[in-house]
């Protein structure tokens, strides 16, 4: 057994530990549990004042401030009808954050949105996009308890919803498509709105979801949103 | 000598742009016709099709408002020419445009299962008809438009060509149709066939009306169609 060569990384780690505990940083209990989490790609580097090297994803999100309104894990949005982000699809997610940068996509909140990321770059949306989808929120739960008896789960079926996105609502036919399941219920609602007037209407893609929209009424909006918001994400 | 140099340019160039934008009607070959020549497998078909069920039903009939098409009882060659049209962004139909990706549906042997799974639908018997009645005079005007200038192609009883790509249009929902007919005639349905464009160019709105409540009241063979309106397709169960 050859244990010398681990001496030294055993030593730096300890010392950061210590640092770490010493340091008052309120994200502090974040960052430790990363360091014992359960990230592969994290490691250990004690240059500068940081001791951590998240993944690229997870730094960008913090640093370009997306957190500040979509939440830390991407599961607890700034407000209640604001999207949760983690687990998104990845290609879809992209094409959005595309569109709200150049103003294709400026109903509801997004021109809040465009303000703050005005100078991201295509590579770098390219790392958030696939840190949405595969890091961020981890495993936490998302949505509830679907009612398969409500009037909404009875809609999602009869009006043509689970084409696009699948029955469970997280399987889309196409990759740039979303998974809907668990989007909180109020921005669910404003979404559907947004596209059936037209003031969403950012790709082909969202124009053939407006081809349908006709088929339901606001009562019936809600009763889909009540059902969406609880699927399983 | 320049003067006519760029005369010819701008010509060729003209010629040009004409060309692209009228792509041929139907062109021959390709996976259109390799789909047509498989051996269909019906089961398959079936399982193609239920995610088109969501929006044309799990019968094939579409909606009588006239959002989706009735494709039951449709020619397998016009069901395909269609998807591939949507496909090629040669037809304008974001709704159903992933639907004919190949992703979604497969390659040509799927498409030879879907379109033999939708012509085996039997038809559906109360579709959505115009307003007038035989009796009125809006429909007898719609009888002899019809008469005038759609036989030739789409048949004595809408009864269509398969050989020659001309749909099926005997029991097609009114609200459908209309906005077919309306859509071809303005050049907003690109894949549509050249002469037909030329037969209706002058057809007024009135005039659109009543051939279409025509054509939907023209009644379609009993054998094609299922034994009631509740019938439900047992596929589906
Ligand atoms: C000022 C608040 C704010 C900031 C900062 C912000 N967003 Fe957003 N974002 C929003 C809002 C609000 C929406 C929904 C827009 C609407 O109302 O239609 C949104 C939408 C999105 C969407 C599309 C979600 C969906 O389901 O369609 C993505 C992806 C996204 N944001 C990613 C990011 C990323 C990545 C960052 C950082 C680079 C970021 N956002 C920064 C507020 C913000
Ligand atoms: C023809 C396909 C299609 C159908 C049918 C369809 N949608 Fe969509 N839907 C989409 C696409 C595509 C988008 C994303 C639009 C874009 O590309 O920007 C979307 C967006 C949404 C969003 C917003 C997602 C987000 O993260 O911002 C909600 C909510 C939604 N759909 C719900 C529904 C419901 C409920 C139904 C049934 C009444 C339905 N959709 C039917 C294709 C469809
Ligand atoms: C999300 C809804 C939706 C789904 C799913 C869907 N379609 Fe459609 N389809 C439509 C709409 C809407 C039209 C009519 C478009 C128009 O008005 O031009 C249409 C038209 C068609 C037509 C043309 C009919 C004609 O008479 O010219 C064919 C063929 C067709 N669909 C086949 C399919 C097949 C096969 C599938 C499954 C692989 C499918 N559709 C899935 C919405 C849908
Ligand atoms: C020269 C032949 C020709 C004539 C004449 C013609 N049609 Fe057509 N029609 C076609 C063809 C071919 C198509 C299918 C075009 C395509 O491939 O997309 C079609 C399509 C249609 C459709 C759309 C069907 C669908 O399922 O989407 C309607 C409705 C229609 N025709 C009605 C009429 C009526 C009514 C007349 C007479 C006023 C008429 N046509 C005259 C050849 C013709």
């Amino acid at each position: 057994m050859k244990r010398t060569p681990k001496t030294p990384f055993l030593a730096l780690l300890i010392l950061s530990l210590a640092w770490l505990a010493a340091c008052s940083c309120n994200d502090r209990e974040d960052r430790l549990a990363k360091i014992r989490g359960t990230h592969g790609e994290s490691v250990l580097a004690a240059t500068g004042a940081d001791v951590i090297q998240e993944s690229a994803g997870a730094r960008l999100f913090r640093e370009k401030t997306c957190n500040t309104c979509h939440g830390d894990d991407g599961i607890h949005p700034l407000l209640p009808d604001y999207p949760i982000l983690a687990r998104q699809g990845r290609d879809y997610a992209l094409r959005q954050m595309k569109d709200i940068q150049s103003g294709n996509r400026a109903s509801g909140y997004a021109p809040q949105m465009q303000a703050v990321i005005k100078d991201v770059t295509e590579d770098e949306f390219i790392i958030l996009a696939d840190f949405i989808a595969n890091e961020l929120g981890g495993g936490a739960p998302i949505g509830g308890q679907p009612d398969p008896e409500s009037p909404g789960a009875k809609l999602f079926k009869t009006k043509t919803c689970t084409a696009c996105h699948g029955k469970d609502g997280k399987t889309p036919i196409l990759p740039d498509y979303p998974r809907i399941a668990g989007l909180p219920r109020e921005y669910i609602l404003r979404q559907m709105r947004d596209i059936k007037s037209g003031a969403r209407a950012n790709s082909m893609a969202v124009l053939g979801m407006q081809g349908v929209m006709h088929l339901v009424d606001d009562e019936q909006m809600t009763q889909l949103a009540d059902y969406v918001s609880s699927l399983p994400k | 000598m320049k003067k006519q140099m760029m005369m010819v340019l701008v010509i060729a160039a003209l010629a040009a742009g004409m060309t692209v934008e009228s792509p041929a009607w139907n062109d021959k070959g390709g996976e259109k016709d390799e789909a047509l020549s498989l051996t269909p497998d019906l089961e398959n078909g079936r399982d193609v099709y239920e995610v088109c069920a969501a929006c044309h039903l799990t019968e094939g009939w579409g909606t009588q408002e006239g959002t989706f098409p009735q494709l039951a009882g449709q020619f397998r060659d016009v069901i395909i020419k269609q998807l591939a049209d949507i496909r090629a962004l040669n037809r304008d139909n974001p709704t159903m445009y992933p639907f004919a990706l190949p992703q979604s549906i497969g390659g040509p042997q799927s498409l030879a299962d879907v379109s033999a799974y939708i012509a085996s639908l039997p038809m559906n018997p109360d579709n959505g008809k115009g307003l007038w009645d035989d009796g009125t005079p809006e429909f007898a005007h719609g009888q002899e438009l019809y008469k005038a200038n759609c036989v030739q192609c789409h048949g004595e009883t809408a009864e269509g060509n398969e050989e020659k790509y001309y749909p099926r249009l005997q029991g097609q929902h009114y609200a459908y149709m209309l906005r077919q007919f309306e859509w071809i005639r303005d050049g907003k349905r690109r894949n549509a066939n050249p002469d037909m464009i030329k037969q209706i160019k002058n057809f007024s709105d009135t005039d659109m009306q009543a051939v279409i409540n025509y054509v939907s009241r023209i009644p379609v063979p009993k054998e094609d169609l299922a034994p009631s309106k509740d019938w439900r397709n047992p596929d589906f169960d």
